[in-house]
């Protein structure tokens, strides 16, 4: 089924002087596997919802021209028609599933369209064993990890089978091995015969599947490459156009764009007891006989950046909660009140409170010191919201006042989860930047990531988790190809 | 009988745990239990317009994650040493409830909108009329727990008449 877009402009405000989309006109041909890249804000998510119909039949806003799907108008379609053709998956893995179990799941949307109870459950055991999910089935979503869940979403979307996919940033929270079992399912779905449209900010995992790579900027599509032109083009141009990397390889003769980070960062660290920070007994287990966590001794380079990497289950989670004192026994609690590390969530709305900038990072200050708060957010770029609500600002803010809230705390060890998920290249940059000013600053940090990207830009050593335990600690200096190497095999 | 501040404290908790713990129980056991699309078979099969059944799906799918993202913040507010219980919240409980249900209600406000963008894009409207994999009927063992219940209501209420 061809998609058309003919002179669409569409706003989000009542008037279409300020539109996101600004008269564009675009094909995607019937079997074909669109990439839609550019920087956050550009208008591509937008685009992707005109084509599932969310526009205009679910967003208000103001729209001109007209979508075809076919030779249907999206504008006289419902959105229940449009979802016999069109199947959407999106970015956030928690909040796309409407059942608790997974076997409802898939049927749900076949259940929605009136299909006789005997097909669909044909349908749903076609689709198991196709998506390879058959230790899925019958499985709390509430209990399966992010990974799972996004299979569990493809799964359910393919059941109806739809002639089109629209995929919202459907790798943003995922580790890069869950990536190439999502890269397997749209190679699925494209031997199919299927459309596919990807909305997406990492698009190393679509270069052998990808027809063509559209860049958006301001609401329309200004370039247009294949897979292997971009690649040639290599990552500093895509960079330059606020892009991730189309290669991960790559990145192995990558030199860091951030050079002039702190000290450390050129002599690599000697490994001494004053250097670094030592942890004894970090152990978790909710059974005796699996333990999540066991390390028995943790160094941590003092004033670094040091990247956890490892697939999902690897216990990093565990690692930093412990590390924080939010999981263990009282006795590691109590411990790690002391030496005190601060986690800054993957998600940080969950961190701010109050009701204005200033008075987060008052909050856990003692004693609290007005003058001191202002400059910590200076430090930051956030002198000027000080007085906002933290809710009234953009991510990259909010994660910012978050990190504000642990400096303020006085512990010497940040630890973050996941920074830079679902980031373009240059908030990814941003973000690099923030961390190795506080790496400065006298912090310690601990980065749990799976942006290598991100690890090559700030970090300094890299500790590689495993079952729980730390398969290998390494200073990132002359290793990035080990990394590389890690990443991709995970 | 006199028994005192702390006996009378003791009788009224105690009263008031066992009124609310049936409640609750229920509450938990209807909640853990019934699975989203056979709560909406069945009322369909009952006859009620998808208009009140939508909604009330919502909310069954609704609750483990409010118990998820409660749980989330918590331990960001554990973070900053502010606790549940401590001198700094005896002070100033209003704030305590403040710094709690802010952050959850932003982030519930989130995922309620993602999920009807989810749920209507896959086709879920009060108009089409649903099918399910399922089976759901009134059967013998249904008929014999609803006797049973009216049963033990009847025979309370004339025994407490008496």
């Amino acid at each position: 089924m061809t998609i058309t877009l003919k002179n669409v402009s569409f706003s989000y405000a009542e008037s279409l002087d300020d539109a996101v989309i600004k008269n564009l006109n675009f094909e995607i041909k019937s079997g074909e596997c669109v990439v839609l890249v550019g920087e956050s804000g550009c208008g591509k998510t937008t685009i992707s919802k005109l084509i599932n119909g969310l526009i205009p039949l679910y967003q208000s806003g103001t729209m001109a021209g007209d979508v075809l799907l076919g030779d249907k108008n999206t504008a006289d379609m419902t959105l229940a028609e449009i979802s016999r053709h069109v199947g959407s998956v999106f970015q956030n893995p928690r909040s796309q599933f409407f059942n608790i179990d997974t076997d409802s799941e898939i049927a749900f949307g076949c259940e929605n369209l009136g299909m006789d109870p005997e097909e669909i459950r044909g349908r749903v055991n076609r689709v198991v064993k196709e998506f390879h999910i058959e230790h899925l089935a019958g499985r709390n979503i509430f209990h399966l990890s992010g990974g799972e869940k996004q299979k569990i979403a493809c799964a359910s979307v393919s059941a109806t089978d739809p002639e089109i996919f629209v995929l919202d940033e459907p790798s943003a929270n995922l580790d890069l091995k869950t990536v190439a079992d999502l890269a397997e399912i749209i190679k699925f779905w494209k031997s199919r015969g299927k459309t596919v449209v990807i909305v997406e900010h990492r698009i190393h995992y679509l270069r052998n599947i990808a027809d063509r790579i559209c860049y958006v900027k301001d609401g329309q599509i200004q370039d247009e490459w294949t897979p292997t032109e971009l690649e040639a083009k290599g990552p500093e141009y895509a960079a330059s156009l606020g892009l991730r990397c189309m290669n991960l390889e790559q990145l192995k003769n990558k030199v860091p764009e951030l050079a002039e980070g702190p000290e450390g960062s050129k002599v690599p660290a000697k490994r001494t007891l004053k250097e670094s920070l030592l942890f004894n007994n970090l152990h978790f287990a909710y059974n005796r006989k699996f333990p999540v966590l066991d390390i028995p001794v943790l160094s941590l380079p003092r004033n670094q950046i040091t990247a956890i990497i490892g697939h999902n289950g690897a216990g990093k989670s565990t690692l930093a909660q412990v590390l924080c004192g939010l999981r263990g026994t009282w006795r590691q609690k109590r411990k790690a009140r002391k030496y005190g590390a601060y986690l800054i969530m993957q998600d940080v709305n969950h961190q701010l409170f109050t009701e204005s900038v200033l008075e987060e990072v008052l909050l856990g200050m003692r004693p609290q010191n007005e003058k001191a708060a202002l400059e910590i957010l200076a430090g930051l770029n956030l002198d000027q919201y000080a007085h906002e609500h933290p809710m009234a600002l953009s991510g990259g803010q909010k994660q910012r006042v978050a990190i504000g809230s642990g400096v303020s705390s006085g512990r010497d060890i940040v630890v973050f989860d996941e920074p830079t998920s679902g980031l373009d290249y240059r908030q990814m940059l941003a973000v690099s930047a923030t961390l190795q000013k506080l790496a400065t600053s006298g912090k310690t940090l601990l980065v749990i990531t799976h942006d290598p990207e991100f690890i090559l830009n700030c970090c300094q050593s890299v500790i590689r988790m495993e079952y729980g335990k730390i398969a290998e600690q390494y200073l990132l200096q002359g290793n990035q190809e080990k990394l590389i190497e890690a990443m991709l095999n995970v | 009988m006199d028994v005192g501040l702390a006996g009378t404290l003791f009788v009224s908790t105690m009263m008031l745990v066992s009124h609310v713990m049936p409640i609750s129980v229920i509450f938990y056991y209807v909640m853990t239990t019934t699975k989203v699309n056979e709560f909406m078979a069945g009322m369909s099969k009952m006859h009620i317009p998808n208009k009140v059944t939508i909604p009330l799906a919502v909310m069954i799918r609704f609750f483990p994650t409010v118990f998820d993202e409660a749980r989330d913040i918590g331990n960001a507010m554990r973070m900053r040493g502010i606790r549940l219980f401590s001198l700094r919240t005896l002070k100033n409980p209003l704030a305590i409830l403040e710094y709690r249900l802010i952050p959850l209600l932003v982030s519930l406000t989130k995922i309620g909108d993602e999920l009807s963008v989810a749920a209507t894009t896959r086709g879920l409207s009060p108009e089409t009329r649903r099918s399910c994999v399922v089976k759901i009927g009134f059967h013998v063992q249904d008929v014999a727990v609803f006797v049973y219940c009216i049963a033990v209501v009847v025979l309370f209420c004339s025994r407490s008449v008496t």
